[in-house]
């Protein structure tokens, strides 16, 4: 036996050779970046499950789509919801990745008659990427189907969304979602029955006038009086601080987020650019101002509906020539 | 002579005041009731309330046209004879019937008052929220004067007149259409519906509120 026939065999172990593609590491990474995407848009596809589903429009960084059966309220919604979300959040984003809302109809099936297949509505804002922020929620059909209500529940998941990237301390006192579900005066209308319906002391003495009892209500701010009572309702606490957004301008929100303050009420403050009490006398002052103003009769009202009696029966008699 | 004209209208139509009377004291009651469930969803209720309110000026309505057709339906019946036969002047004898259909709306008015202060009286509303059952009782008995003047009005009036009156209405409705041709943006019969329905015009306690319990 020779001995060179090891020798070539040898010599290829111990030469140092170049790594091949499937040993690289950053090809590994981005093997499953790329897979991670495919599943993900996998799970999207199933999820939407339609092929009708197709871009309605896009505007400013935001796209829209929609099965074909709601592409005409998806675009009617789109317009109020861009509109809204200007005016609440301006341009702030829930995160740098961008965000995708799907609302989903899940169709009808098992009754009598043609099935309904399941309907999405999907709004997405660029770049949509894998860390973009996302949300999924059923609904009905006749609350997607219409763009009104479809951008209010389009703008309520929007303000989910926000609301996950503002402090703890501030979700917390919150306790619920903005509440966007109402239409702005159905919620205010809401907010003044619930402002002025208020049984506690300080409740009372807020409607009387008393800032600091305002504050204490809403959480904001310790008691002022004895055996102040209960809080407002948390519903009122999304109704403050949406009045405050409103006050401080399309910027609030951002200045929320960049806000160190640990306090709930410095943190309002900074958002609104305005004193507290300043705030909390016009969102009083706003509600307020919303209490029907009308009994169901004054005085002079009865006056002239009695001349008006008296006039008619005196027309009576005038028509009453029967010959 | 206005009691014996109360006592005959009572006999011919004792039944339909009942009937009123009796939707005039069950609907502040229903209104109030239903839905009430404690202050758990207050402008929920309220609004509900609000709706409940329109019934108010269509029971006016009801029994306006009601009472002014059973003051005049046996004079009718019989040619307005037995009235020319009376010795009383005519315009004394419209007087006496007016007179006694108001009277016949006395217990309706009460009815819807008792009902209102019954809905009210054991409720445990919130402090913020007020009840009006006085001032509903009041816009309700005024709401059917006026309401029955006008019905008894039509109801007295004779043919001629009555005619004199279709022949207004179908007039203006004319000239309405003419003046809709010439300019469409001018509409004389909303003009004239808005000044009768806002104050001071007649129609006006029909709208506005009719909240038995409000902020």
């Amino acid at each position: 036996m020779s001995s060179v026939r090891p020798l070539p065999l040898i010599l290829l172990l111990l030469a140092p050779g170049s790594r091949l593609p499937a040993q690289d590491q950053e090809s590994w990474r981005d093997s499953v970046a790329r897979l991670g995407s495919a599943v993900q848009a996998l799970t999207d596809s199933l999820r939407t499950g339609d092929s009708t589903v197709v871009e309605v429009t896009r505007r400013g960084g935001t796209v829209l789509r929609a099965s074909r059966d709601l592409q005409a309220a998806g675009a009617g919604a789109f317009d109020r919801f861009l509109a809204a979300r200007q005016h609440w959040f301006g341009a702030a984003l829930p995160s740098p990745g961008g965000f995708r809302i799907l609302l989903r109809d899940y169709g009808d099936y098992g009754r009598p008659g043609p099935s309904r297949l399941p309907q999405t509505l999907e709004l997405s804002g660029l770049p949509d990427r894998d860390d973009a922020t996302r949300t999924f929620r059923g609904a009905r059909q006749q609350v997607i189907g219409d763009p009104d209500s479809a951008a209010a529940l389009l703008l309520f998941e929007y303000g989910k969304l926000m609301l996950a990237t503002a402090s703890p301390a501030l979700v917390k006192w919150l306790a619920h979602p903005l509440p966007f579900e109402l239409g702005e005066p159905e919620r205010k209308l809401a907010a003044m029955y619930a402002l002025v319906t208020g049984p506690g002391k300080a409740q009372r003495a807020c409607v009387a006038g008393s800032l600091a009892d305002c504050g204490y209500a809403l959480g904001l701010g310790p008691a002022v009086s004895a055996e102040p009572g209960g809080g407002y309702v948390e519903f009122l606490r999304g109704d403050f601080l949406l009045s405050a957004i409103e006050m401080g301008g399309p910027d609030s929100w951002n200045r929320l987020r960049a806000s160190t303050a640990p306090r709930i009420a410095d943190q309002i403050t900074e958002l609104a650019g305005l004193p507290l009490d300043s705030l909390l006398a016009g969102w009083r002052h706003g509600l307020l101002a919303m209490r029907p103003q009308e009994r169901p009769l004054t005085p002079g009202q009865a006056i002239v509906t009695a001349l008006w009696g008296i006039i008619l029966m005196a027309a009576a008699v005038g028509a009453s020539r029967w010959v | 002579m206005l009691k014996a004209m109360i006592r005959i209208q009572w006999k011919a139509c004792w039944h339909v005041v009942s009937a009123l009377a009796a939707a005039a004291l069950a609907l502040p009651i229903v209104s109030v009731r239903l839905g009430w469930n404690g202050a758990v969803n207050l402008p929920f209720y309220l609004t509900q309330l609000q709706l409940w309110g329109l019934l108010y000026p269509g029971l006016a309505l009801v029994a306006a046209i009601a009472l002014a057709v059973a003051a005049w339906i046996s004079d009718r019946r019989g040619q307005h004879v037995y009235a020319l036969l009376l010795p009383v002047p005519r315009g004394r004898y419209v007087l006496l019937r007016y007179a006694a259909g108001l009277a016949m709306t006395v217990p309706i008015v009460a009815s819807l008052w008792v009902g209102a202060l019954l809905a009210t009286a054991t409720l445990d509303l919130p402090p913020g929220l007020r009840v009006f059952p006085h001032a509903i009782a009041l816009k309700f008995a005024l709401t059917l004067v006026v309401l029955f003047g006008f019905a008894f009005a039509a109801a007295a009036a004779s043919r001629r007149a009555l005619g004199y009156a279709f022949r207004a209405v179908g007039l203006f409705v004319a000239i309405h259409v003419a003046v809709l041709l010439l300019s469409p943006q001018t509409n004389l019969i909303g003009s004239v519906v808005g000044v009768l329905t806002t104050w001071p015009g007649p129609l006006a306690p029909l709208g506005g509120r009719w909240m038995l319990i409000d902020v």
